[in-house]
């Protein structure tokens, strides 16, 4: 027992160092895949404050681009509404479902804060619990797929990216329905790669990849990137694609948090089946 | 006073980590982290255990601003034991240093020595933590290399600042 006791005396300061580490490799080990606690991420108060005092600052810098970015969107919505108005004149007769048609809800938000260059990379946005935010909603901007909701605060959100190494995102291509799965190595915040696309398909460079709508995250159609480099090696069973992401990760500003209005129905009757 | 002192500087460097380098975006393979200054510059007359116990403070604080649960956390507890193990065979007597340790306190050449092992040992367990995987090494190794030199630059530059003073 007194051997014991000098042992621990004598490295008490090693065993002191070699707990605290235990407890910070279980910290990163179970840590970073459930990021649902918001007081523990960037989206919590006193963070998230800080962060959206220095956006509102950075933001006169950026007006100019902001505003082209702005109405450029205005004109392709524009453009849109009058197809729209086209197509509704033609089809007056057509009766239309509502619920469907208004099953994908928008609502407005903004960056504060968000990194690019790590291989956890995590975005905070200015709209929380309070606007009805919930974990599992999609994100998009003008350009195309952002992230999902991964956790929420009173004020504010944490967005798991695209680019984000325990990210998937159910896809297809656009030219031909085939399905497939977006997925990040890690490496450069530009390309994802494409993956589950069969030998036997034949993707080209320059085909859109889009969002499939299987996912209750995100309706159809959404694009997310564009095949920039294809691969077939003898004997793979599946194409290695390289996709360039079409929004630019590093200049987010305003995004777009989707909210199904069905997606507690669908979640009900599939749970159901089992 | 001179506790104070190192609190706010402590403070500042934080801020300036988090809120401008935190910003920067050098294409993915400049992640300087020159929060570590301040606990480089911690003086040796805390027991050790309240040296790891302040590395776990700001080594946490830095995690939940930058959503990496336990990579900082780890590093500078890490950092903070093998300083008190370095102290020793840089210095002469290490008891007799009481002030923070700067160039002046310890010799530039000691000094210098100091700063690179272990801005290297810090700067290696967070992107290695961080990278979890050896599957990318070369890249991992080029972002520690290029960081770590840039941290090491604005540190010694700081040191430089503050004795010429």
């Amino acid at each position: 027992m007194r051997s014991l006791l000098q042992f621990i005396a004598r490295y008490s300061n090693f065993l002191v160092f070699l707990l605290l580490e235990v407890v910070a490799f279980m910290l990163i080990m179970f840590g970073n895949d459930y990021p649902r606690s918001a007081t523990f991420s960037s989206a919590n108060h006193i963070c998230a404050w800080h962060y959206r005092n220095v956006t509102n600052t950075m933001e006169y810098f950026r007006l100019r681009r902001i505003n082209t970015e702005l109405s450029l969107e205005n004109a392709e919505l524009r453009t849109q509404l009058s197809k729209l108005e086209n197509r509704q004149q033609d089809s007056l007769a057509q009766i239309v479902c509502t619920a469907q048609q208004e099953r994908f809800a928008y609502m407005p938000a903004r960056v504060i804060h968000l990194t690019t260059n790590e291989q956890h990379n995590y975005i905070t946005l200015d709209k929380g619990d309070l606007d009805s935010v919930r974990v599992g909603m999609g994100v998009r901007n003008q350009d195309g797929v952002v992230g999902i909701v991964c956790a929420v605060s009173d004020h504010f959100a944490l967005v798991i990216p695209v680019i984000h190494t325990k990210m998937q995102v159910s896809c297809r291509i656009q030219r031909n329905n085939y399905m497939g799965t977006i997925r990040w190595d890690g490496y450069n915040s530009h390309y994802v790669s494409l993956e589950e696309i069969a030998s036997h398909i034949h993707p080209e460079k320059g085909d859109t990849i889009v969002t499939s709508g299987l996912s209750n995250a995100f309706p159809a159609e959404i694009p997310i990137g564009i095949v920039d480099k294809t691969e077939l090696r003898e004997g793979d069973v599946y194409h290695t694609i390289r996709v360039k992401l079409i929004p630019s990760f590093q200049q987010l500003d305003y995004v777009q948090i989707i909210k199904n209005r069905l997606s507690d129905e669908q979640k009900q009757l599939e749970h159901g089946m089992d | 006073m001179e506790w104070i002192k190192h609190i706010i500087l402590l403070v500042i460097v934080f801020l300036i980590q988090v809120l401008l380098i935190g910003n920067l975006h050098l294409w993915g393979i400049c992640h300087p982290y020159i929060y570590i200054l301040c606990l480089l510059m911690l003086p040796i007359t805390l027991p050790i255990w309240a040296e790891m116990l302040i590395g776990v403070v700001v080594g946490g604080l830095m995690d939940i601003f930058s959503n990496t649960p336990g990579v900082h956390f780890a590093s500078c507890v890490l950092l903070m034991y093998v300083r008190r193990l370095i102290i020793p065979r840089l210095v002469f007597e290490p008891e007799r240093l009481s002030g923070p340790i700067t160039s002046e306190s310890i010799g530039p050449h000691a000094f210098f020595q100091y700063v690179i092992l272990l801005t290297l040992l810090h700067h290696t367990a967070v992107l290695q933590l961080s990278a979890w995987s050896f599957s990318h090494i070369g890249w991992t190794l080029l972002v520690i290399l290029v960081s770590s030199m840039i941290s090491i630059g604005v540190i010694l530059l700081f040191d430089l600042i503050q004795t010429r003073r």
